[in-house]
């Protein structure tokens, strides 16, 4: 098996007429943490979409550990290990912490290792546990993200693509959800693909960068070359 | 029983039967956030199923045979089994291939299956059911078939020997029965819950694995199976069944599921019931007043959504900027 656990070959995507992605290449090696930048509408969120198989790929391929699987359902991929925590939109406000989990891990039968995960889940977010019969949306915003990642986390997960976590999340709080997700990569050795705009934070946990604009890849490079080029400063971004 | 007590029972026996379709609307739309306007006519299509059924049990001779739970559990079988097929066919045929179109291309083409299946079965029942009324007929059979094109007669397999206030009880207690199953499987099982999770939000849904295809599927059969169920109730209550009772039957139950909240099963609940309430109290405190009940039911629809537009249950739709 190859060292690269997610590929993007060329892939283009539209809503109806507007393109939305155009060639994107890209490739995620296993156990590093790759990040996207890129501003609003530069077609982050298709790129995940796509990878998941909630947009459809135009053009090109989407290859996950070795396998094709630019035409396999959703469920499927999911289920085969990529999993996304989406903190804006990733828990189901109307129902318990609980529920979201069981929802979370809905591809993981074994109740054994759904528990010892949740254990292992409870122990970094001891706040989760206490609030298990509350509903989610009255969670507050950096009690959501750690729900919406841990709904993630607690699968057998080989990529975990997070869209920006942090999102609408007081500074103090970015903070701790970010050093959680170094400690992720560094217990579990989990491959972390990061779609953000908060440019320093990605960085500073990231080993490779990706810019996205206008639904291109304008830049890819190492984190370290990428901090000091002159694309993130360009006053769009 | 005094006059009034009456009145109570009866519209919670009507009400009964309309929060059956109702649910049955509530389950499409919270997966599908379509309104499968033919919903009625499966409904329907069900009770002429048990129909045909118990005639052909009959034919069979079975009934002097087996014990009448026994062919009665038979024949719903039957009936609810065709029921989720039409459903599922009703989801592939007329809501799937518009799944990319505007949300008006389904609701057209459910109207218009909704009338092919009442015709189907006006064209059908009368000429299948004529041919067997003769032996029928013979053994005293409760079925009686007019001629024509409808009413056929319901077969009383809700406790058929015993007086209209039992089989009125039992009517009450199905319902009950099937709606606690209904929540047990919507907050115990992981079909359930994740049909809820559709209903919430259908992308997300998705990203979390669930096989939304498949559960779309599931809840087509179940819904099918609830209109079954609310047809078979309809059917004995009004002890006939006429072809084209689909339509009125799916307006109620539809506006009960509105008047409700369309995505809340305790609002198709109170919907239903409301409507049975206003329909029942209205032709029986009114002189005359059944030829004005389905006026004022739906005037008081109307009323209701003038003033409360999401619904008794519902939540005021934000639109996003």
């Amino acid at each position: 098996m190859s060292n690269i656990i997610l590929q993007v070959e060329n892939l283009s995507t539209s809503y109806g007429r507007i393109p939305m992605l155009m060639g994107v290449n890209m490739s995620v090696h296993k156990g590093s943490v790759c990040t996207v930048l890129g501003p609003n509408g530069a077609g982050k969120s298709t790129l995940v979409k796509a990878i998941l198989g909630l947009v459809r790929a135009d053009k090109g391929k989407i290859i996950f550990m070795d396998q094709d699987v630019t035409h396999v359902p959703s469920h499927k991929r999911i289920s085969s290990g990529i999993h996304v925590a989406s903190p804006a939109t990733g828990t189901f406000p109307k129902m318990t912490v609980e529920t979201n989990l069981r929802l979370g891990a809905y591809n993981v039968d074994d109740k054994n290792i759904l528990e010892q995960r949740l254990e292992e889940v409870f122990h970094s977010f001891p706040i989760l546990k206490n609030r298990l019969q509350q509903k989610a949306g009255t969670l507050s915003g950096g009690e959501r993200t750690m729900l919406s990642i841990s709904k993630a986390i607690i699968n057998d997960t080989k990529i975990l693509i997070l869209d920006e976590p942090s999102l609408g999340l007081a500074p103090i709080i970015v903070e701790e959800v970010f050093r959680f997700l170094k400690k992720l990569h560094d217990e579990r050795e989990l491959t972390i693909m990061l779609v953000e705009q908060n440019i320093n934070k990605a960085l500073s946990i990231s080993n490779f960068g990706y810019v996205l604009q206008k639904g291109q890849i304008i830049y890819e490079g190492d984190t370290s070359v990428l901090q000091d080029s002159d694309i993130l400063k360009n006053p769009v971004m | 029983m005094n006059f009034f007590t009456s009145l109570v029972f009866s519209a919670i026996l009507l009400g009964c039967t309309y929060t059956l379709v109702a649910i049955g609307y509530c389950l499409f739309f919270g997966v599908l956030d379509v309104v499968v306007f033919c919903s009625g006519d499966i409904a329907i299509f069900g009770a002429f199923s048990i129909i045909s059924a118990y005639v052909m049990l009959y034919d069979l001779g079975l009934f002097q045979v087996l014990p009448i739970a026994v062919t009665t559990m038979i024949i719903l079988a039957v009936a609810a089994l065709l029921c989720a097929l039409l459903s599922i066919l009703t989801y592939r045929v007329s809501i799937k291939p518009f799944e990319r179109s505007s949300a008006l291309m389904p609701l057209l083409s459910t109207i218009a299956l909704g009338t092919v299946i009442r015709e189907f079965l006006g064209l059908l029942f009368r000429p299948l059911l004529m041919t067997i009324t003769g032996p029928i007929t013979r053994v005293a059979d409760p079925i009686n078939i007019t001629s024509g094109r409808n009413p056929q007669a319901m077969p009383k397999l809700i406790a058929p020997n015993s007086s209209i206030d039992v089989r009125n009880y039992i009517i009450i207690a199905v319902t009950f029965l099937i709606i606690l199953l209904l929540f047990l499987f919507l907050n115990k099982t992981k079909m359930g819950l994740s049909m809820q999770a559709i209903s919430q939000n259908k992308e997300l849904a998705y990203m979390n694995g669930i096989n939304v295809r498949k559960t779309i599927n599931i809840t087509f059969v179940i819904g099918g199976i609830m209109l079954a169920i609310g047809g078979f109730l309809l059917g004995s209550y009004q002890s006939v069944v006429r072809f084209d009772t689909g339509s009125l039957y799916g307006s109620k139950g539809f506006s009960a599921a509105v008047v409700g909240g369309l995505k809340s099963i305790w609002g198709a609940i109170i919907g239903g019931m409301l409507l049975g309430f206003v329909e029942v109290f209205v032709s029986g405190l009114i002189p005359g007043g059944t030829q004005y009940q389905n006026i004022i039911a739906f005037l008081v629809v109307i009323v209701f959504i003038v003033f409360k537009p999401e619904g008794i249950l519902g939540e005021k739709v934000i639109e996003k900027v």
